[in-house]
């Protein structure tokens, strides 16, 4: 199984322990990431919110790329994710558009690339019973709620790969792994975006909630898939000192991999302790 | 009164809002609504009522996240989020912010992928907090983070410089 590759550019600063864990547990799980030569930053959510025009065309680049290589995408950012499926839909729908990006690359757009998140790919292409089999160290004491966050599920009233308020794939993940997974209803609620800078007060609000939820759900952690929901929840958490893992990391600790220790260390939250009582446990 | 400022909406974002029931559904579950100064299903009837000063200098249009819960529960597909890129777009080109720390972030954030290919997450802080003012927020968060490798010193760079380039000049 083959995928062309885009990380964006969280997962080669902030959120460097998602990258790392993204491409060894899609090798150990037979995924071959080619990463897209010379790609560009998607415009997060700058682009679109001062320019939708220059948002569509700098994901479209990507496209381009990624059509280039002959291969689907494979996006573990939610935020890339949700701008390069916009684009794909505009350039579809628009002759001007998709002129004015071919003029631009000078190669002829085909739309013939799927685009799709990470998380997608290894709950489909993978499969939960493959997973299953896979797992070496079961984390049996670890206690864990699925964060979906926004784009994830709800670029979407199109076609998503999962239920837009009630997704199910990276709990089932989790239960694959080991963990006990908790029923919490703030799977798919916002951590605040790209205000984590200018607003921060208002992320901190926001994170507060979902970190007060997970908690009273029994949960010890809260998993995500996404580099900008997790960096907030990090951040944003005034000290709770409440464990954000990536869902990779998770896989990576089930399937016995060496270089866990290595991610969790890059971690601004402490994972010392919850990883100690999973030995236990 | 400014004539025709829902016509100027409707063509330049492609959605309709007279579409829309006031039903509430986009302001119940937007996650943003209580700090906005209107919320979302206000901001469409202001459109249709040619509120145009209000909408624009509303904080409305710039704490949207784009996180996509107001269309995706919409009865009448009112792409919400799309409409306030709209009034963003409409808000720069008269040079009104209400949020104008918003403002200044996202215009950085292009201009490092302007300048690079790729946002340099490092220069985009140092710069923010000079223009913002905001010099001293988060000083411990970053150098842990700097610490862990995790904002790195130089930028990654596209070597397509002149494409990236392009793209800016083409959509201006």
């Amino acid at each position: 199984m083959k995928f062309s590759y885009y990380p964006g550019c969280s997962l080669h600063s902030t959120g460097k322990e998602y990258g790392e864990s993204t491409q060894a547990v899609c090798q150990a799980l037979g995924i071959e990431l080619v990463e897209i030569p010379d790609w560009n930053c998607c415009g997060a959510s700058a682009g679109h919110s001062l320019n939708h025009d220059l948002a569509v065309q700098l994901s479209g680049r990507n496209l381009l790329l990624a059509q280039k290589q002959g291969l689907d995408i494979a996006v573990p950012c939610s935020a890339c994710y949700h701008n390069l499926r916009q684009a794909d839909e505009e350039l579809k729908a628009s002759t001007d558009k998709r002129r004015e990006l071919e003029q631009v690359t000078e190669m002829q757009f085909t739309g013939r690339v799927q685009t799709r998140h990470l998380l997608d790919v290894i709950y489909h292409e993978v499969g939960v019973d493959n997973i299953r089999k896979l797992v070496k160290k079961p984390l049996q004491g670890l206690k864990a709620v699925a964060y979906y966050g926004c784009l994830i599920t709800r670029p979407s009233h199109k076609d998503g790969f999962d239920s837009v308020e009630q997704p199910q794939s990276m709990d089932n993940l989790l239960d694959a792994c080991g963990c006990k997974v908790m029923k919490w209803s703030y799977k798919t609620d916002c951590c605040g975006a790209g205000l984590s800078l200018p607003q921060d007060k208002i992320v901190v609000e926001l994170v507060t909630k979902l970190i007060n939820m997970a908690r009273q759900s029994g949960a010890e952690c809260i998993i995500t898939a996404c580099p900008m929901c997790q960096a907030n929840l990090e951040m944003r958490q005034d000290g709770a000192n409440f464990p954000v893992l990536y869902f990779t990391e998770v896989l990576g600790m089930a399937l016995g991999m060496k270089d866990t220790q290595g991610w969790l260390n890059k971690h601004l939250v402490s994972t010392n302790e919850l990883v100690g009582k999973m030995k236990i446990g | 009164m400014n004539k025709g400022f829902a016509l100027q909406v409707t063509e330049k974002s492609h959605e309709n809002v007279n579409k829309c029931l006031q039903c509430l559904k986009c302001t119940s579950g937007c996650p943003i609504a209580s700090w906005m100064d209107y919320k979302p299903n206000q901001i469409n009837r202001m459109i249709q009522m040619e509120g145009k000063t209000k909408v624009l200098n509303s904080s409305t249009i710039w704490l949207c996240v784009g996180c996509q819960t107001c269309v995706t529960r919409c009865p009448m597909k009112i792409d919400i989020p799309h409409l306030m890129d709209t009034l963003r777009e409409i808000a720069v080109a008269e040079n009104i912010s209400k949020e104008p720390n918003i403002t200044i972030f996202h215009q950085l954030f292009l201009n490092s992928v302007k300048k690079w290919g790729r946002v340099h997450e490092l220069e985009l802080i140092g710069l923010y907090k000079l223009k913002s003012g905001q010099l001293f927020a988060d000083m411990q968060l970053g150098q842990q983070m700097f610490m862990k490798g995790k904002l790195k010193l130089l930028p990654e760079i596209v070597k397509d410089k002149k494409g990236i380039k392009e793209i800016f000049k083409k959509v201006k």
